[in-house]
């Protein structure tokens, strides 16, 4: 059976792109969300294998959000997505590793890389 | 070493040469934060400006959004003046004396003679007629009903669809001007809440699209620098001068680049938070 992954991003072409990334026999897209809030409520309904977030978001960003999924899922796989820059990647894997947010990728990042990352996460 | 190529495409080989390490991490410090700062940065040295030019569209716009009111208002009104001469017609027409003298009329002359002429004279006609004043005030009371009704209609509609749109019109235009950091608020899910969850869709992809340029443009002028570094050093000094203006050419494409994204203004989150 595939691993389901919800794909989230405040941007329709990122999603695309990142669902494009995802594209496998063993990774199936289950749903998108475009904003924190939404982001929650697809996870409970949908308790998907992993979860990519954005961080920048309208309404809830993908801090706030990762955490309310994290608090009422421990083992959820979270993995952050945002545009930062490099110098603040090392930041923010310390911040997302105290919240048990698995990985950090920054964008643009090559579709490779996004799957690597993805299929890393969802093989610990 | 923000300003390596401050004196425009041809001083490349400036005065304040520092080490390649230091040139980057200051870029690293500063140029980030200016790009994703954008317009903010900006705005400041072009207020003034701006407000005198805000003020003169905001005048335009306020024009714009009244039309639709006041072609709205002057459809209810029509609508409401047609209503009211309608019922008033009605209730005048049935007010007349005319009305009731030609009913009575009408009975005494179907009357067979003399045969109850007699008694059609006795009758009462007040109390025969009294259900033509009821109707009447039937009447005055659907009219009323009937303008409650219009006047809660205007009402709603200015509230659910001018106020919305007016607001709508109003933050697209403020993002059409680049600030990316405003949204459109979605109060319904109907067409005017569709239409503002787009425009917001559209903000989005906007960003991120001016942000992975802006990221993009930094790593180039990196990149850029350290081939400049390497080349300087190249024994051949013509090729290294040829590659150089290449080089600048490049960098300058690039300042246009940042600059370009930095005119926006875009929406942030705080990160100190964490």
């Amino acid at each position: 059976m595939p691993s389901t992954v919800l794909v989230v991003d405040d941007s329709t072409f990122m999603r695309n792109r990142i669902k494009e990334a995802l594209k496998d026999d063993d990774i199936e897209v289950v749903g998108e969300a475009k904003d924190g809030d939404e982001a929650v409520e697809l996870f409970r309904q949908l308790k998907p294998d992993l979860v990519t977030m954005d961080v920048t978001m309208r309404n809830t960003d993908g801090f706030t959000a990762a955490e309310t999924i994290l608090s009422e899922y421990p083992d959820a796989r979270v993995v952050l997505l945002t545009l930062r820059q490099e110098e603040e990647k090392h930041f923010l894997e310390e911040a997302a590793e105290k919240m048990g947010i698995r990985a950090v990728i920054l964008k643009p990042f090559t579709p490779e890389e996004l799957k690597a990352a993805v299929v890393k996460v969802l093989n610990e | 070493m923000n300003e390596i190529n401050g004196e425009g495409g041809s001083s490349w080989d400036g005065v304040d040469r520092r080490t390649e390490q230091e040139r980057k991490g200051e870029r690293r410090d500063h140029n980030w934060r200016d790009v994703q700062k954008g317009g903010e940065r900006r705005a400041g040295t072009e207020r003034r400006k701006g407000e005198r030019r805000k003020a003169a569209k905001e005048r335009r716009q306020s024009a714009v959004f009244s039309d639709l009111k006041k072609k709205l208002l002057i459809y209810f009104l029509l609508v409401v003046f047609v209503c009211i001469a309608i019922t008033v017609e009605l209730i005048i027409e049935v007010g007349e004396p005319k009305l009731t003298d030609q009913m009575t009329e009408l009975i005494l002359v179907q009357a067979e003679e003399h045969a109850v002429l007699d008694a059609a004279e006795g009758f009462d006609y007040e109390s025969i007629y009294e259900p033509l004043d009821h109707l009447q005030i039937r009447m005055m009371i659907v009219l009323g009903i009937v303008m409650a009704a219009v006047f809660f209609t205007l009402f709603f509609f200015i509230k659910d669809v001018a106020g919305p749109l007016d607001e709508m019109v109003q933050t697209a235009k403020e993002i059409s001007r680049g600030n990316l950091a405003k949204t459109v608020p979605v109060y319904t899910k109907d067409e005017i809440g569709q239409l503002g969850g787009i425009i917001n869709d559209i903000t989005a992809d906007f960003q991120e699209v001016l942000l992975m340029v802006g990221k993009i443009s930094l790593s180039a002028a990196d990149a850029t620098d350290v081939i400049h570094n390497r080349v300087e050093v190249l024994k051949e000094k013509q090729i290294s001068d040829e590659i150089q203006e290449q080089l600048n050419v490049l960098y300058k494409d690039i300042r246009e680049l940042k600059s370009l994204v930095e005119s926006f203004r875009f929406y942030q989150i705080d990160l100190d938070k964490l």
